[in-house]
């Protein structure tokens, strides 16, 4: 099959992703009702909140400057650019270059950086607490981040995201599979963090004292509130795409069951997160560096194990 | 050669001039910041006309002296009258010893250039030496700059003597002093809060670099030893990740930005190690990134620390204090420099799409390289390069979220902040000539990499071309970045052309909010820094508000330097203990004078006769010792 037909192929899933990405947040909130057994919201939800929001005019604090307006449109665009880095299943992103995978991190960076000083100008002490914390635990999880990365780069020898997600065939996934389980699991973990996913932050509450990032966009409306809302599902999307593909060996030549097992296991893993919901509580404050800490530990026990057991073995 | 000589003969001219008139404080201004600007712009026209290695360094020099020359009429402007003719004397000689220590090598010039870079730097800083303080930091770094000038000294007159490895040690000792390496870098938080605001941009932006400049000039045998790139490694890992932890804790504007010298210098310093690393396992790849990265960043660097210490001088001006828990909502009255100091605080965080990330890409690649092909060691120091640089990425994006919202976002905290001063054009104008290249330069990295930072290692065209696909792309991905958030911003401008509506902080449902009820600076950062505490042991004073109507409570917390503390107070307490015991011998009394002077005399005796009873030649000395004893 041609190049073109790629990149083709790359684009519809592109778009997948910027139609399809509220659905998860739907998906993730009707796992929790089924475990509480309630009917909960509907699928759609986020699709009518996202409609009525930009239908919405928006209120300023008269404390807040241009940061406060312009932060949500750069973090979505932000968060746009990190799925173009994205390989879609077994198809790499036609825009790949050595090195994107340090962009694809600093990327989710700057778009956390401008949500935090747009918290702090509207003067708010609960959203001085939520960017307090979102700096604190974001710093840990970027950290967690890159070790995956290194172990990756360690594992495949590329130094594009695409290359290094999608290297591995079957077989040599069987030999490298355990490392790549390890470093599956550190990224869950950050992925939970990240996405303010309980047991780090509960995107339900609202009682403001245990928010994160939900208290940084206290004062955001109208329009600009949809587009926080639709960049953190575009990053959830873009955290579940990753560890999917991450998870999924390249079954060279069938692209169609790559890519239906590519969106089976997206769904199976935004279940997952619903679970997780489901079944743990809210860690307290101090313990979330010690399970990031914990993140990174597995990660680096991953690349031990590739040091130890060789790199000849995967390629 | 003859470019350089006009513009140290300029630079010369007019410090002499500024000197001469004392009594005119406009005339010293226009005859020593004119001079200055014009000679350097000269210089700027014919950067490369001496070597390439000069040139990269002498860049930063010039357009932060134009900045800096530009910043200090409004900064200094109620600094006593008769004084700019001094300031503008020293800061022509700083400006012309620092362009004249990038064109020299090796030797006893260089030695005296840089000596008078040190000691004119050092009368800048002490400028304000009314203050108590700032005469103590000047004190500081006068010890600084005269060790390191002492260990030079002594490595040149060492000669072949001492062993080489010895006499490398010593010179980097001596430039690791400039450079603010970890452990010597005691002397910068405590000089840069003290100097005027434009003498610390330039100090911080273009003379510490020299440190590296002098290293690579004088002992350039370290590019190639593995062990210089162990010592290098550990020494830029504490440097970088210590410089912004400690820095991070400081609620002084200033001396969190010079604590943020050192982490950037701490990954210089890496990228140096890995490079020196990576030649040692003839690995030229790891070398092409992580020295083209280093000096790239070295260049960003400068750029962008200089917007914000001009920067953090307006602020000065305007409220006359540096302390930023006071601060808030400052970019209502300084919107220029709350634009410039943001996006470079941005820009230093290493953040897409603005230059820092560009040097820190290169030497992330440079490690990825070392991860994927290297083993042992080196590839030990590879993958932790990569976990330090991105905790030290993330700590720096704390610490400038929270400069930029203390400082510039939300309420005033105090009533100094609301009634802040304006800001002054010059003073803007400053921060442009810094901060408008710094901004331009992500789009210039690829061919500045590529295409002349590159030559500087790698003379195959084939090979400095793999620099420029990563930063090519990554200018691209600014750029669309940029577009995009553009579009999305008219869009929503579109749709809220309809209506919209202005009121008070939400604060849910709190209706009356305060400026005080805001986080401060020491309260945004006090997660980070109790979650290190074991490292900056703050010490906090807590005045809890006691009886039935409790008026005052207080929490004060200072992070005072951990390696000062650790190494550096002992070491001067013990030497000044021990002169505090020797000071009894200084009584004032002639006969106990006369009493030393007898022992002094007879212990010499005694001792040449003992020693010169062992051999012929010692006795021969003790002999003539003898003689000149009893002449006397």
């Amino acid at each position: 099959m041609s190049e073109k037909y790629f990149s083709l192929l790359w684009i519809v899933n592109l778009l997948a992703a910027l139609v399809l990405s509220p659905l998860l947040i739907g998906i993730i909130n009707k796992t929790k009702a089924f475990f509480a057994g309630r009917k909960g919201p509907r699928l759609l939800q986020l699709y009518y909140d996202l409609n009525k929001l930009l239908k919405k005019s928006a209120v300023y604090s008269t404390s807040s400057g241009s940061v406060f307006k312009l932060a949500p449109w750069g973090t979505l665009a932000a968060t746009v650019l990190m799925l173009f880095l994205l390989p879609a299943g077994c198809i790499v992103s036609p825009v790949a270059f050595a090195g994107d995978l340090v962009l694809f991190i600093y990327l989710a960076g700057i778009g956390r950086m401008l949500t935090v000083l747009a918290a702090m100008e509207t003067a708010s002490a609960f959203e001085g607490m939520g960017s307090s914390r979102e700096c604190q635990f974001s710093m840990l999880a970027e950290g967690v981040l890159l070790t995956v990365l290194a172990a990756l780069v360690m594992l495949t020898g590329s130094f594009t995201l695409s290359g290094c997600l999608t290297a591995l065939d079957p077989k040599s996934w069987l030999s490298g599979g355990t490392a790549m389980l390890f470093l599956a699991l550190a990224f869950y973990l950050v992925m939970l963090c990240e996405n303010c996913r309980i047991p780090v932050d509960d995107p339900e509450t609202h009682l403001e004292l245990t928010m994160i990032h939900e208290a940084m966009i206290l004062d955001n409306s109208g329009p600009d509130l949809a587009a926080i809302h639709y960049a953190a599902a575009l990053k959830l999307w873009v955290f579940l795409a990753f560890l999917s593909t991450l998870l999924l060996p390249n079954l060279c030549g069938g692209i169609g069951l790559n890519m239906v097992l590519y969106y089976l296991l997206m769904l199976l893993l935004c279940i997952s997160v619903g679970v997780v919901e489901s079944i743990m509580a809210r860690y307290r404050f101090l313990k979330v560096p010690q399970l990031l800490a914990g993140a990174f530990a597995v990660a680096m026990f991953a690349i031990v194990l590739v040091a130890i057991f060789g790199k000849e073995a995967v390629k | 050669m003859s470019i350089d000589l006009l513009v140290l003969t300029l630079l010369a001219a007019s410090a002499a001039g500024a000197l001469l008139c004392r009594r005119n404080d406009k005339l010293a201004s226009c005859l020593g910041g004119g001079g200055g600007v014009l000679a350097l712009l000269i210089k700027l026209v014919g950067l490369f006309s001496g070597s390439l290695l000069s040139g990269c360094f002498q860049l930063p020099i010039c357009l932060v002296g134009i900045a800096a020359a530009c910043h200090s009429p409004g900064y200094m402007s109620d600094h006593g009258k008769k004084r700019m003719s001094l300031y503008w004397f020293c800061f022509d000689l700083t400006l012309l010893a620092m362009l004249a220590v990038t064109m020299l090598g090796k030797g006893f010039t260089f030695l005296v250039a840089w000596e008078v870079m040190g000691l004119a730097s050092f009368a800048l800083v002490a400028f304000d030496w009314r203050k108590e303080n700032v005469r103590q930091a000047a004190w500081i770094y006068l010890l600084a700059c005269e060790a390191g000038g002492l260990l030079l000294i002594w490595s040149l007159t060492a000669g072949q003597a001492a062993p080489p490895a010895v006499l490398a040690a010593l010179i980097v000792i001596a430039f690791g002093l400039k450079a603010g390496f970890p452990l010597l870098h005691v002397w910068l938080p405590e000089a840069h809060p003290a100097a005027p605001a434009p003498v610390s941009a330039l100090m911080s932006a273009a003379m510490i670099p020299l440190g590296f400049y002098g290293i690579i000039s004088w002992v350039p045998e370290v590019m190639n030893a593995v062990a210089a790139g162990w010592v290098f490694f550990f020494l830029g890992a504490i440097g970088m990740l210590g410089g912004i932890m400690f820095g991070a804790a400081q609620s002084d504007l200033k001396r969190l930005l010079a604590y943020s010298s050192v982490e950037n210098i701490g990954i210089i310093t890496l990228a140096l190690a890995l490079g020196i690393l990576g030649s040692s396992i003839n690995n030229s790849i790891i070398t092409l990134f992580a020295f083209t990265g280093g000096m790239l960043h070295l260049i960003n660097h400068a750029l962008l620390k200089s917007t914000l210490f001009l920067g953090a001088g307006s602020v000065y001006k305007s409220m006359h204090t540096l302390d930023m828990d006071v601060m808030g909502g400052l970019s209502r009255k300084l919107p220029c420099t709350g634009l410039m100091f943001t996006l470079s605080s941005l820009g230093i965080s290493g953040l897409p799409p603005f230059c820092g990330f560009t040097g820190e890409l290169l030497i992330y690649m440079a490690a990825f390289c070392g991860i994927a092909t290297a083993s042992g060691g080196i590839f030990a120091v590879c993958v932790a390069t990569v976990v330090l640089l991105a905790l030290t990425g993330g700590m720096a994006a704390a610490a400038f979220s929270k400069t930029v919202s203390a400082v510039f976002a939300g309420e005033p905290r105090s009533q100094a902040a609301e009634n802040a001063a304006t800001e002054s054009n010059s003073m803007v104008l400053a921060q442009l000539i810094t901060g408008v290249p710094a901004l331009a330069m992500t789009l210039a990295a690829p061919w500045l990499a590529a295409g002349v930072l590159s030559s500087l290692w790698e003379e195959d065209p084939a090979r400095q071309m793999l620099l420029f696909p990563p930063l090519f792309y990554n200018s691209l991905f600014a750029v669309a970045l940029v577009l995009l958030t553009g579009v999305l911003l008219f869009i929503r401008w579109k749709m809220l052309n309809r209506s919209r509506a202005a009121g008070p902080t939400w604060d849910c449902g709190f209706a009356a909010p305060t400026g005080r009820m805001q986080y401060t600076a020491t309260a945004f950062i006090q997660p980070l820094a109790d979650l290190f505490n074991e490292i900056l042991q703050q010490k906090k004073s807590l005045q809890k508000p006691q009886g039935l109507f409790p008026e005052h409570a207080e929490l004060s917390v200072e992070t005072p330097d951990g390696l000062g503390r650790l190494v550096w107070k002992p070491v001067f307490g013990f030497f000044s203990a021990v002169s505090d015991k020797v000071r009894h011998l200084q009584s004032g009394f002639l006969h106990v004078y006369i009493l030393i002077m007898v022992l002094a005399i007879m212990l010499m005796l005694l001792g040449c006769f003992l020693t010169g009873s062992k051999s012929d030649s010692k006795r021969a000395a003790a002999a003539v010792n003898m003689e000149q004893v009893n002449h006397e």
